[in-house]
């Protein structure tokens, strides 16, 4: 069977388990140095990040340069896509910015992960709700638990850490 | 009686949720996401089978079964949880 992982919670949650996940993570928001005993994710505004020395680049308005992002994919980085930053990206209305990210994403095969962006216990979200919301963008179910299991182990064997 | 033939009949799918609000409460929210989500004129008929305890069976339109369920859980509070979807009550039921 299948571990999940969610690589940006932003709490102390306890019992991650109850909701299918085998171990989550607190991120290091990387502003110039990169710290190799936590998960760094990068904040991207207008689609260039600073430096691509970081695990997770979080494209926060979804705009794109696709040199940058094949440049992430050739050094074997990952794209953050935050179940909470899509949900209030739709509750604002500005659902078709996503979605020409995602076609961008499969089209160009950047690899990417799924995670929850949690601040409380109830902004948590199961692999299954997530891989729903994945589906609805236009991204493949598989591609997306995918991304919370394979992917992640993947980072974390590049880190040392499995 | 008026038998309605099979290729007529509304497709049905159905929803384990697990949520802390039950009956008439649980409705209306249910109602408002799928009515500020989902729009108006593609408003599903959606009705709780059974309840218990925090667990709560719903029946959707199969057409809409999807977009409900994303409508569900694109809001935090109250937290509704998906559980499991089945195409027939026995299926849900079951473990």
């Amino acid at each position: 069977m299948r571990k999940f992982y969610d690589l940006h919670v932003e709490f102390e949650w306890n019992d991650p388990s109850q909701l299918g996940y085998e171990r989550i993570f607190i991120p290091f928001f990387i502003t110039n140095k990169y710290d190799r005993d936590q998960i760094n994710i990068m904040n991207v505004e207008k689609g260039k990040p600073k430096h691509l020395n970081s695990d997770l680049f979080r494209f926060r308005d979804w705009r794109f340069d696709i040199e940058i992002l094949s440049k992430i994919r050739d050094k074997n980085k990952y794209v953050e896509f935050s179940f909470q930053d899509i949900a209030k990206e739709i509750k604002e209305g500005h659902i078709q910015r996503i979605r020409l990210f995602t076609q961008v994403i499969r089209a160009y095969k950047i690899p990417y992960i799924f995670t929850s962006g949690a601040h409380n216990i109830d902004e948590t979200r199961s692999p299954k709700e997530i891989a729903l919301l994945g589906e609805f963008l236009g991204l493949s179910q598989r591609g997306v638990l995918d991304s919370m299991s394979k992917n992640v182990e993947n980072l974390l064997e590049d880190k040392g850490w499995i | 009686m008026m038998v309605i033939k099979k290729s007529i009949r509304t497709r049905h799918r159905y929803l384990l949720i697990r949520s802390n609000i039950n009956g008439k409460d649980l409705l209306r929210e249910i109602m408002r996401r799928a009515y500020k989500y989902l729009g108006i004129l593609s408003i599903p008929k959606i009705e709780i089978i059974e309840s218990k305890d925090n667990l709560h069976i719903l029946r959707i339109s199969r057409k809409e079964f999807n977009k409900v369920r994303i409508a569900l859980i694109l809001e935090n509070e109250p937290r509704i949880i998906l559980l499991k979807s089945s195409g027939t009550l026995r299926g849900i039921k079951e473990n």
